[in-house]
């Protein structure tokens, strides 16, 4: 008797808890994944690791433009599936996610269909697990997947942006659920994106990059030209540029794995160089232009300046490839922000 | 803990007389865990164009719940 | 057993915005009239112009237009409106979304800083209270006519302009005394 009524009681715990995780699940404001569900003692432990109030008012989230605390933060956070020791990150995301630079309303809710990429730099990788090589686009590692995946929640919850309601994203894509990548820059010979980007050597940041999903340059040859050639190809594709328009013209993120990036540095190729080159040679003939802009003033540089160019070390140790990911728009710039760890100054 | 699903219909059943004049019934469908789930159904005459849209529902349904709903999330499910 | 979840939608922290400041006098008043596109309502809002104009003494007359029906209307529009109008009467409110848009719209205008008065109809009277409390100015007042209002016949809808006029009068004078005026006015022969 004693075993059985435990046995129901059991039951009954689980078919709550099923049942809890299966109505947010049909709810319209998910991102169509099972959440972690946010109880008090693990939104707690989150708010602690950020080192600050958990009513602490970080700004405004839009285009709800609701004031967002970092306890709002760290419900969605804790849903993800992100850990309490995520948050210094997660904070620093934030924060960069509602600099007006950024612009995450055009992000989010244009038809473009766009989504926040988040790069993470310095000790911090390290000391959360951020997956900096391998499959750094996913699938596999908890702290680039669910630090992705918070993004889309504070979008949908605080953001109030909802698929096909304030966001008209026409198509989507994949980054849409979580895209977040770690630079290898123990790997890498080159500058990491943060330090070029003002911040100083042993510190740790968090750079968003409102762009489109990724185009593999796929690069076999034995040849950094054959590389450079391959990304300028890969940029300077008239289809996808949409030059006329608001969504055109914008910054672009380069990844590079490491048999490019050994290549292209033995022949003594730097981020520096490359982004020059780049910028130089990927144009758009007028002619190309023509056919899907219907009119053309001259030929088109895809980059208006080699600065809108970032480029990231990052990607298995085997396998000839890189990745170009176009941006949203000119209207939204990458911004970077200092990952803060321990009590803060509010 | 949120608010019987009773209570609920009596704090928007104003809501409802406004839905019904441009032919829709307005349907507190479930609560539970502080999620309220609200249908809205056409009758035959019902107006396409008068309907109100989906985020203006969401925020009078918030302005009309009192206080102590405790209700954090509202989906609608719309004709 | 509760499971006791925390809410991740954060709070709206509505502003309280009071209501614009109201008109002294209605004397040589520019009107400016929204039309929301509903049937009859460009026809009805001239009504209730010429009533305030022959009545009221208001001075020039301008209509806008919006071409969005459910929607808000655009900021752009609102700044056209308020640049040559002392107050704005906006319509027609016959419906749940037209309604809502038309308070909506008339509240952005009040935030601008003159009075606006939406002409709406009884059944969505909850609505619109709750409306107003979402948008942050539970003061905003506008006017009620019975419903319907579009598909009314002219002389059905000179009789609701009538009785919509000493509302409106009252709502952008904002005082008592002119609540009487009005009550007056409205009771008087009207002289063609």
């Amino acid at each position: 008797m004693k075993i059985a009524a435990v046995r129901d009681e059991h039951e009954q715990v689980e078919a709550r808890l099923i049942q809890l995780l299966e109505s947010q699940l049909d709810s319209e404001w998910g991102d169509g994944l099972p959440i972690l569900p946010p109880t008090h003692q693990s939104v707690d432990a989150f708010v602690r690791h950020a080192g600050m109030d958990g009513a602490h008012v970080l700004g405004k989230f839009r285009p709800s433009e609701i004031e967002v605390s970092v306890r709002d933060v760290a419900i969605n956070a804790i849903m993800a599936g992100c850990k309490p020791g995520y948050a210094p990150v997660v904070v620093a995301m934030v924060r960069a996610l509602m600099d007006e630079e950024f612009d995450v309303w055009g992000v989010a809710c244009s038809t473009k269909g766009s989504a926040p990429l988040v790069i993470v730099n310095g000790p911090i990788r390290r000391e959360i697990g951020i997956n900096c090589r391998g499959n750094v686009f996913g699938p596999g590692f908890r702290a680039n997947a669910t630090i992705g995946r918070a993004v889309r929640l504070m979008i949908l919850n605080l953001g109030r942006a909802r698929p096909n309601e304030l966001d008209k994203g026409t198509l989507g894509h994949p980054g849409r659920f979580s895209y977040c990548i770690g630079e290898d820059e123990e790997d890498s010979p080159w500058t990491p994106l943060h330090l070029e980007r003002g911040l100083k050597a042993g510190e740790s940041a968090v750079t968003v990059f409102g762009g489109e999903s990724l185009r593999l340059v796929n690069v076999h040859y034995n040849s950094a030209d054959a590389v450079l050639a391959g990304i300028v190809s890969t940029l300077a594709c008239p289809g996808i540029l949409n030059a006329g328009n608001l969504t055109g013209r914008s910054p672009h993120v380069l990844v590079l794995a490491k048999e490019h990036r050994d290549l292209l540095n033995a022949r003594g190729w730097n981020k520096a160089r490359i982004r020059e080159y780049v910028a130089e040679r990927a144009v758009i003939p007028e002619e190309a232009l023509k056919q899907v802009a219907g009119e053309a003033d001259g030929p088109l540089a895809v980059l208006q300046k080699p600065e809108d160019l970032l480029i990231v070390a990052a990607g298995g140790h085997a396998g000839r490839f890189a990745a170009i990911i176009p941006g949203w728009s000119w209207q939204s710039q990458p911004v970077t922000v200092r990952v803060q760890t321990g009590k803060q100054e509010q | 803990m949120s608010a019987a699903p009773d209570a609920i219909r009596a704090a928007l059943s104003s809501l409802a007389t406004v839905f019904a004049a441009d032919g829709y019934r307005l349907i507190v469908s479930g609560v539970g865990a502080g999620r309220l789930k609200i249908r809205v159904e056409a009758e035959p005459n019902a107006c396409a164009d008068c309907l109100i849209d989906k985020e203006t529902l969401v925020g009078l349904v918030q302005s009309s719940l009192p206080e102590n709903a405790g209700i954090h999330a509202i989906d609608i499910q719309y004709p | 057993m509760v499971f006791e979840l925390m809410n991740p939608a954060g709070n709206v922290n509505v502003r309280v915005s009071k209501v614009a400041n109201r008109l002294r006098v209605l004397k040589g008043a520019r009107l400016g009239l929204l039309d929301n596109g509903k049937t009859n309502a460009a026809k009805f809002l001239n009504m209730v112009a010429d009533i305030l104009v022959r009545e009221y003494g208001v001075g020039a007359v301008k209509m806008f237009s919006k071409d969005t029906l459910a929607k808000p209307a655009s900021r752009e529009l609102l700044h056209a409106i308020i640049a040559d109008s002392d107050f704005v009467v906006t319509g027609l409110g016959d419906c749940g979304s037209c309604s809502t848009n038309s308070v909506h719209d008339s509240i952005e205008i009040e935030k601008l800083g003159i009075p606006a008065v939406a002409v709406c109809t009884e059944p969505f009277l909850p609505g619109l209270d709750a409306l107003t409390r979402m948008r942050g100015m539970p003061d905003y007042k506008f006017a009620v006519s019975p419903h319907p209002l579009g598909v009314l016949f002219d002389d059905e809808l000179k009789g609701r302009a009538q009785l919509v006029v000493p509302q409106i009068v009252q709502i952008v004078l904002g005082s008592a005394e002119s609540a009487q005026r009005a009550a007056t006015t409205a009771s008087a022969p009207v002289t063609p």
